[in-house]
């Protein structure tokens, strides 16, 4: 218990004293309320729209989570495609960088017409960018296989699938953990980004949707909100992942083991 | 003290028994070339091995020693010469992964396995169904003494627990040929002096052909037959010294036979006659 | 006003914070020389603001003693801000953006108004349409609006919540296109005239159907920072630059069209003619180009506050000047 409190308190304690430089800074300098609202503002704010803002978190969640999924699908069948194969990887990794390179804000448009609006594009959009540490991360793990280990697959004989499944996969986790905690901030930005083009409005508009609104009427307190909300998304997807990774990982990495 | 450098070579002492030798197979090493990148990392090897002969390999860092062991093992291809295995009636032999257990200084144990799923790797790799390929391993681990750890994840063991679970790994497939690449080489002596041991009883009773290269000269004459000194970048020159010692056991380093094996092994280690051979 | 600038405005708002330590922006104050005006614009340049060029174009600022530094924007600037951060001298802001700005601590005058009548509707494909704002309101299909903007939250007070399913309004045509009983929100000088020239028959709904009119394009300043005079001479350039333009679009469109590769000179002249009745109406005809009637700016804070979007209910006379010439114009 006394653990846990040392761990949180010290984050805690610059996360306050942060907020105080703030609203004392809004207040010395007489900022007007559309360039920089006090932290009082922007609590303020959400209590008041506090359902819509919750509505519009959990569909960000949605596609948050959702997009995460399928990047880390495909993220994984794709590395470990491009991992146990140079051919593969010569040809296919290159445009994977590419897919990486190109701005999300230029192809949620293309989204939007290819799968319509709302959650389908939001999720793509999602995973899109997302999609690229994990397939790194998982390429990364599988070439990094130990080699000694390796060997002793050869000398039983093991076969293709065999030395996936049970060599290279396991081997790979941690890395592909690591891109996941990556991946999945990444995802929340997707998200919203893709909203930004093509999430529903109205009672369920997700958070980027919300911001977007926002700015248009100049309640910077409200984006400051749902950029609040959208982190603390991201916060809890991280947090999921961490845990599952701990999880995976706890009696044998050194990441997460104890010796005797 | 030196032998005949090649053919049969009978040892003496206490040890491999009759039924026991039938398991073993005999390796006949020929002229044996490796070549890595144009650099001649082992060359024209030549050594017998007997049905259930102990054989170590010692000689200078780069030598060709682990080249030598992990030839035999097929890990690697002869530039030229050949390496042929038999049987103890003497008919020829292919030698499958179930036939070689491999030992290595590093263990290599999969991590995220606990022992026993480590020491059952060989056979489920092999297609063995759970249930059998299980109990053969926990039986490994019983006459080990290791049941305790069966649970226990790699790292959470000593180094030396780490390097008898890999014993019991490779011994799991009951192989007629055991290839040993430094196993001990990471330990602490007093570890060492007592995996030593564990390994003598343990080939005696499998009864399989055992070739282990070390860099510790004791180990060498405590538990081959004989030992190959190999000479020179690439070994180039091979002197097989046939070892006769009253007892192998934990007493057995404190005899004087001991003693003159190991002065012996040295010296041909350092140079042996003055003209190079 | 496109989505993207929403987009962008949150990154230029983030660079605001850090503007903020160095105090407002001064004006060169030299007497002799020509007053300098950078006047940022909330689109790119088109019939919307055909008037301020065409007297760019005639060198009417120039003769006044003013020189004129238009800045066009793709989409994404947050103008009303910009205004009262002192980022430029004067803005293109709707009153409502003026309104809300104010709520939040800003302080914007509009000194000129552009279209007597707002521009913004709702377009639908002519096939099919109903009749009133209302039944477009209450139909079925998509609405692609922009969020945020008043009016729709009023309509949603008015007439109910929407029962179309609302996407973002992205000034793809594309979308509209594609869909044959979408509603998509509309700038008279924009997406008609496109359509007009693609052939593709449309029905336009005026937003001022619903009794929600703001004066929704004004050129702003903030208070206190533009001397009068400065201001007066400003508002009589394009008070006559405007007269000028409505009189032969054709005649500046060409230039204008230079400046704005996306559209060609023949759709901006039917975007003038569609612009026409909100220009000249009996108000203007009365109290001149420009000009405007503190009855509206208080009818548009009675309808806001009614519909909950506005709290702080301010003066209208704080919301605009008139610093137009005393004799009106009369168009030809």
């Amino acid at each position: 218990m006394k653990r846990a409190i040392a761990a949180v308190l010290p984050p805690l304690l610059v996360l306050g004293a942060g907020l105080l430089v703030w609203e004392f800074a809004v207040m010395v300098f007489a900022l007007p309320k559309y360039l920089l609202p006090s932290p009082l503002a922007v609590a303020d704010a959400t209590w008041n729209d506090r359902s819509r803002l919750l509505a519009g978190a959990l569909q960000t969640a949605l596609a948050s989570v959702g997009g995460f999924a399928f990047a880390v699908t495909i993220g994984v069948v794709v590395g470990s495609a491009l991992g146990s194969s140079r051919t593969l990887q010569r040809g296919f990794y290159p445009l994977a960088l590419l897919l990486q390179m190109v701005p999300l804000v230029a192809i949620a448009p293309l989204l939007v017409i290819w799968l319509g609006y709302g959650l389908r594009s939001t999720i793509a959009a999602a995973c899109i960018v997302a999609v690229f540490p994990v397939l790194a991360s998982t390429l990364d793990g599988m070439r990094g296989t130990d080699a000694g280990l390796r060997e002793i697959f050869s000398i039983y004989r093991a076969g293709r699938w065999a030395r996936w499944w049970k060599l290279e996969l396991p081997a790979s986790i941690p890395s592909v953990v690591t891109g996941c905690r990556v991946a999945a901030g990444l995802s929340v930005i997707g998200a919203i980004v893709g909203e930004f083009v093509s999430g529903y409005a109205g009672d369920q508009a997700p958070l980027g949707i919300v911001i977007v609104a926002s700015m248009r009427e100049a309640r910077t307190d409200l984006v400051f909100s749902a950029v609040a909300l959208s982190a603390c998304v991201g916060f809890l997807l991280f947090g999921l992942v961490s845990a599952l990774g701990w999880l995976l990982l706890r009696r044998w990495h050194a990441s997460s083991v104890k010796e005797n | 003290m030196r032998g005949g450098a090649r053919g049969r070579v009978t040892s003496g002492d206490a040890g491999a028994n009759s039924a026991a030798q039938s398991q073993g197979v005999s390796v006949s090493v020929r002229q044996a070339c490796v070549r890595f990148d144009q650099v001649e990392a082992l060359a024209q090897a030549s050594i017998d091995i007997a049905p259930g002969e102990f054989v170590s390999i010692v000689g200078d860092s780069g030598g060709g020693k682990t080249t030598l062991l992990r030839a035999i093992g097929g890990l690697i291809g002869l530039a030229s010469g050949s390496i042929q295995f038999q049987d103890a009636a003497g008919a020829p032999l292919h030698i499958g992964p179930r036939d070689i257990g491999f030992c290595f200084q590093e263990g290599r144990l999969l991590p995220w396995r606990s022992v026993l799923a480590n020491v059952a790797l060989p056979l489920e790799l092999e297609g063995i169904a759970r249930g059998e390929r299980l109990d053969a391993a926990r039986a490994m681990l019983e006459r080990m003494r290791l049941s305790g750890v069966e649970r226990r994840m790699p790292a959470q063991l000593s180094g030396g627990m780490r390097m008898r679970v890999a014993m019991a790994r490779a011994l799991v497939i009951r192989p007629r040929l055991l290839l040993l690449d430094e196993p001990f080489g990471a330990l602490d002596e007093v570890t060492r002096i007592a995996l030593d041991e564990e390994l003598l009883m343990l080939v005696r009773e499998s009864g399989a052909t055992a070739v282990l290269v070390t860099h510790s000269i004791q180990e060498a004459v405590l538990l081959a037959e004989r030992v190959l000194v190999l000479r020179g970048r690439p070994g180039i020159s091979q002197i097989p010294i046939p070892i006769s010692l009253p007892s192998r056991d934990a007493d057995g380093r404190l005899t004087v036979e001991f003693a003159s094996f190991c002065a012996v092994v040295q010296y041909e280690l350092r140079g042996g006659m003055a003209a190079a051979s | 006003m496109s989505l993207r600038k929403n987009f962008v405005s949150i990154m230029l708002l983030a660079c605001f914070a850090c503007v903020i330590a160095c105090g407002e922006a001064k004006q060169p104050s030299a007497p002799n020389t020509p007053t300098r005006i950078r006047l940022q614009l909330n689109w790119v340049p088109e019939t919307e603001f055909g008037g301020i060029y065409a007297a760019e174009f005639d060198g009417l600022y120039r003769d006044a003693g003013l020189q004129l530094e238009i800045i066009k924007d793709p989409g994404g600037a947050a103008v009303p801000q910009m205004i009262d951060q002192g980022v430029c001298d004067a803005g293109i802001a709707s009153g409502d953006q003026i309104l809300q700005l104010r709520q939040q601590g800003g302080d914007l005058v509009a000194i000129y108004n552009i279209f007597d009548h707002t521009p913004y509707g709702l377009m639908m494909h002519a096939a099919g349409a109903p009749e009133t704002l209302q039944e477009v309101w209450k139909g079925a299909g998509n609405l692609a609006i922009e969020s945020g903007l008043p009016v729709w939250k009023y309509l949603g007070a008015k007439y109910g919540p929407t029962t179309r399913a609302v996407i973002p309004y992205n000034a793809v045509t594309a979308s509209f296109l594609g869909d044959a009983t979408i509603a998509s929100q509309c700038f008279i000088t924009s997406e008609p005239p496109l359509m007009d020239l693609a052939k593709v028959p449309i029905k336009v709904f005026s937003v001022s159907e619903s009794g929600f009119d703001p004066y929704t394009v004004t050129v702003a300043v903030k208070r206190g920072k533009m001397p009068d005079e400065v201001q007066r001479k400003f508002c009589a350039a394009m008070q006559e630059g405007w007269r000028r333009y409505m009189a032969d679009p054709a005649k500046y469109n060409p230039d204008i069209a230079k400046l704005n590769p996306a559209m060609s000179a023949e759709v901006m002249n039917m975007g003038a003619e569609r612009m026409k009745p909100l220009l000249f109406t009996p108000w203007t005809q009365a109290h001149g180009l420009g000009s405007m009637d503190p009855a509206r700016w208080q009818s548009m804070i009675d309808l806001l506050s009614a519909s909950g979007v506005i709290k702080i209910r301010p003066q209208p006379e704080s919301l605009m000047s008139n610093m137009l010439p005393p004799k009106p114009t009369t168009p030809k």
